[in-house]
């Protein structure tokens, strides 16, 4: 990445004598691996690399980004940036408050580095996925694997003196499997997801991941019961637990979706700017950001304003406990950034955005958990879900779900669904076990729509009195 | 670099390729300059600018297949990402399905440039006209965004087509509150600039708002369903998504299997056109195929996929001119009107609901259609042809092929939306009105 060209943008921005200003640099090394039925229909290489300003100036804030590395254009985005400030004349002016600058580098080291492998391995591994379904003797006709691997380099600067250096590899296995047995169809997703080298493939375990799931869905298809709608004791599994710790917490808790700013397109909140401490939950709603967790998909050290990455409790014991936070939240709302202002790329603006995000264990096991219930439901994972635009009423449709009867597993569940409200959610969890799962995923927000990536995670809990239906 | 030069470098990269024994090369530089304002709370939230130069080279040897794609102006690099991509194809299994790429000298329309779009100088005052006129309708609080948008294409082709396009449009995002609970939401997407009202689009989302009173909880149960240009472009938008050969052949579409099948009522036609009159208009496609008009839904009829010239020779047919580099997608929907209104839809309507709009729409399955939505904004309850009350808190969880299946009604008046992620692709349609669908809500 040329520095110094920068370091130019910086520097023609701080002659505006803008109350805040930065420049964040980014280069994108891609590759992306299509396997379809078989057949590898796209590989493709890119250099995705630009620059951008972002300036507040007379308590307006603008953007300018460019992909053109050279000192005119870096003169021509911060042109525009302070023309575009200087038009908006707010009635009250945006702040971002003032932080002590940063001067770090930080990357992630890869255990199996992606410049030591042969890339004819990656789709050796994608051909190995797609057989060892084909091998199962099932009717598959839609077998997609999309494997993509982001080498970034990345390089922040602020107007108070920040500069922090980044560089690490993101890499990403999507797969949307169609089944067709005994005239029926069953459809799943899974994403695996991670921050560092290859060697997290061998740690996936996709092709038994994956198979194991094709089995399920094939039991479903011919052994599958009807579910009573009705009120049951539901056993939780730690991706259902993640995604409504994403959807439900992490999401309400985001400053900015309150404070109105995203109104338009993703949303507002039920939670208003005063509610630290109001109850959402049982003692056992506790709800956590953290995007330091080594290698995980969500992982970052400075979030991309240069401030520090940091663990945050947003529900803790059942209560209303921190927002995620970037400058210009913190300082509408008296508070201090928590370091959670992350972009997509190089060409959108930082917003308000979550990790790795996962109800916190407990001290059950997941078979204390089961054994305990005389009659119930165990959803394992979801398929189908949503959520309202102030995330309130929220929905999810079991992939694998059985009924328990009198503390065991019986049969598979057609469909189950969960329907429920965010406040009876958090209020129905009576238990939680010790162990931890991720799940990887992309999140998305903001306008133009960002795609940022995050774990979601949770142990396996227990919720009573839930209204199921099928 | 000058517009010509641009066009001579995506020759020169082809030309370089070639030289080098690949078959198939396509080169496509795209620029775009692009402004966005977003607000919110009544007032300006950030003024975005964005430049680009991309190009995108396409390499096809031996039945194998590579993109490489590089950002900005950084001269012979593209020549080094192309050696490095013929390389990379020594790797590459063949492609049993490649049916190569457009071939021959191509004809296009002229393409259309709003010349006040890329004049325009001050967003803000069309921002400030919306927010204004929206607080006039009594609104409390206005939130939004104005996209600008300016692309310009070039394409060379080692099968023979070559051009340049040209392209702009504006879209103007309004969503109005009473209150936390009352809002309105409506959006236009426009070819020129003059076409665009601000002051009717902020009026229109307070107007909605301002109707929308004291919502109370919905009930779960079999409606009909009235819907707005926002929701019913995103249920089209969701259908033309599922239109790609590429995807239905993977089970991604409820119409993988409905060729020449009956899936919607005699008077429902769909076709993909990204005409003059589109905000996301072209005149040709990425492998150089003239944009023509192509009727997927005749009388009710799913009559095709939407394809490039690989899928198309799968399916012995001739290429819709929907190429992307990779796979054919819809560029612009259009729904043929009705002869119906908003008011007659209501009018016959015993025991519905009037939707604004919806997002986040999932599936179950694709390839079965089952799916939820969940509407936002007002949802008005209509018993024996009238609007009774105001409705929040419920769901749209049925299945789109049913859905398609039961549109009752269309209306004359048509709009062309796009809206954030849920109105993706771009279309004009008219209000909708589908009986039977089911309604679900949280307990």
């Amino acid at each position: 990445m040329n520095e110094s060209i920068l370091e130019h943008t910086i520097n023609q921005a701080l002659k505006h004598n803008p109350s805040f200003a930065s420049v964040r640099g980014e280069t994108h090394k891609l590759s992306h691996y299509l396997l379809k039925n078989g057949v590898i229909e796209a590989v493709s290489s890119s250099v995705e690399s630009g620059y951008n300003v972002k300036m507040l100036l007379n308590g307006a804030l603008s953007f300018s980004s460019t992909n053109i590395w050279s000192k005119e254009e870096a003169e021509s985005i911060v042109s525009s940036a302070t023309k575009q400030a200087k038009n908006t004349k707010r009635a009250s002016k945006i702040d971002f408050g003032v932080e002590k600058g940063i001067k770090d580098a930080w990357k992630v080291e890869e255990k199996k580095a992606l410049r030591n492998t042969d890339e004819s391995e990656i789709i050796k591994r994608l051909e190995g996925i797609d057989k060892a379904l084909s091998d199962l003797k099932l009717k598959i006709p839609g077998r997609i694997f999309s494997f993509g691997i982001d080498e970034t380099e990345k390089i922040i600067m602020n107007s108070e003196g920040s500069i922090i250096k980044a560089n690490y590899t993101k890499i990403s296995l999507h797969s949307f499997i169609t089944i067709m047995e005994n005239n029926k169809s069953k459809q799943f997703y899974k994403m695996y997801g991670h921050t560092g080298g290859l060697e997290a493939f061998d740690e996936w375990h996709v092709e038994d991941d994956l198979k194991n799931e094709c089995l399920v869905q094939k039991k479903i298809i011919y052994e599958g019961v009807s579910l009573e709608p009705g009120k049951y004791t539901i056993i939780c599994g730690p991706e259902v637990a993640g995604i409504t710790a994403h959807e439900s917490s992490g999401h309400p808790m985001e400053a900015d979706r309150i404070l109105g700013r995203e109104l338009s397109q993703a949303g507002g909140s039920f939670v208003t700017i005063d509610s630290i401490g109001n109850t959402i939950g049982s003692e056992y709603a506790t709800v956590v950001d953290d995007p330091t967790i080594p290698n995980s998909y969500g992982y970052f050290k400075y979030d991309d304003e240069g401030t520090k990455a940091q663990k945050k409790y947003l529900y803790k014991n059942g209560k209303i406990n921190e927002f995620l936070q970037n400058r210009e939240s913190a300082s509408k709302s008296s508070m201090k950034t928590n370091g959670s202002s992350r972009a997509e790329s190089y060409d959108v603006e930082d917003i308000v955005r979550m990790s790795n995000t996962y109800i916190e264990p407990g001290d059950w096991s997941k078979e204390e958990l089961i054994k305990e219930v005389k009659k119930g439901v165990y959803m394992k994972s979801f398929t189908e879900w949503n959520i309202d635009d102030k995330r309130f009423n929220q929905k999810y449709v079991a992939r694998e779900a059985y009924l328990i009867v009198n503390g065991e597993i019986k049969q598979p569940l057609n469909r189950c669904v969960l329907e429920i409200s965010t406040p009876n959610y958090w209020k129905s969890i009576t238990a939680s076990s010790k162990e931890l799962e991720w799940s990887a995923a992309t999140c998305g927000k903001g306008d133009p729509e960002q795609g940022v990536p995050v774990f979601t995670g949770g142990p396996t809990i227990r919720l009573e009195g839930v209204y199921l239906y099928e | 670099m000058n517009e010509k030069n641009y066009e001579d470098l995506c020759e020169k990269y082809v030309n370089y390729a070639t030289k080098k024994g690949v078959e198939d090369v396509i080169a496509l530089i795209e620029e775009t300059n692009d402004m966005q304002v977003r607000f919110s709370n009544n007032d300006i939230d950030i003024i975005n600018n964005w430049h680009s130069l991309n190009t995108s080279v396409y390499l096809s040897k031996d039945d194998k297949q590579i993109i490489t794609e590089l950002e900005g102006n950084e001269s012979g690099k593209i020549e080094n990402k192309i050696d490095e991509a013929i390389k990379k194809l020594s790797i590459i299994p063949k492609n049993e399905n490649y049916g190569g790429i457009a071939k021959g000298e191509k004809k296009y329309r002229p393409y259309y440039y709003s010349k006040d779009i890329e004049d325009i100088q001050n967003l803000v005052d069309v921002v400030r006209a919306a927010i204004n006129s929206a607080l006039n309708e009594g609104a409390k609080s206005v939130a939004g965004t104005f996209y600008v948008y300016n692309t310009t294409r070039y394409l060379h082709s080692s099968a023979g087509p070559h051009g340049k396009d040209k392209s702009n449009a504006v879209t103007l995002s309004v969503r109005a509150f009473m209150n936390p609970e009352s809002s309105g939401h409506w959006v236009s997407a426009q070819p020129q600039l003059s076409m665009l009202k601000p002051e009717e689009v902020g009026e229109k989302a307070a107007q909605i708002a301002k109707d929308y009173k004291n919502p109370k909880e919905g009930k779960e149960g079999i409606y009909d369903l009235i819907l707005a240009p926002l929701f019913g472009g995103s249920l089209v938008s969701n259908l033309a998504s599922m239109t790609s050969a590429f995807w239905a052949e993977a089970g991604q579409s409820i119409f993988s299997n409905k060729l020449n099948e009956k899936v919607a009522p005699d008077f429902v036609t769909m076709y993909d056109y990204a005409d003059d009159n589109a905000i996301s208009r072209r005149i040709f496609d990425d492998e150089g195929s003239p944009i023509k008009k192509t009727i997927w839904l005749d009388k009710g009829v799913y009559k095709t996929h939407l394809h490039n010239t690989t899928t198309a020779k799968k399916y012995n047919v001739e290429t819709t001119s929907n190429a992307g580099l990779i796979d054919p997608s819809p560029f612009f929907t259009y729904v043929e009107p009705g002869d119906s209104s908003l008011e007659e839809m209501i009018a016959e309507t015993k025991h519905g609901l009037y939707m604004v709009n919806t997002w986040y729409s999932r599936y179950t399955n694709m390839y079965t259609g089952e799916f939820s939505t969940i509407p936002r904004d007002a949802i008005f309850l209509i018993e024996n042809g009238q609007i009774k009350e105001s409705y929040k808190g419920i769901r749209v969880s049925d299945n789109i092929s049913n859905m398609l299946k039961n549109i009752n009604m269309l209306s004359k008046d048509r709009y062309q939306v796009e809206w954030w992620g849920e109105v993706e692709i771009p279309c004009t349609v008219p209000y909708m009105k589908i009986n039977n669908v089911r309604i679900t809500k949280s307990q």
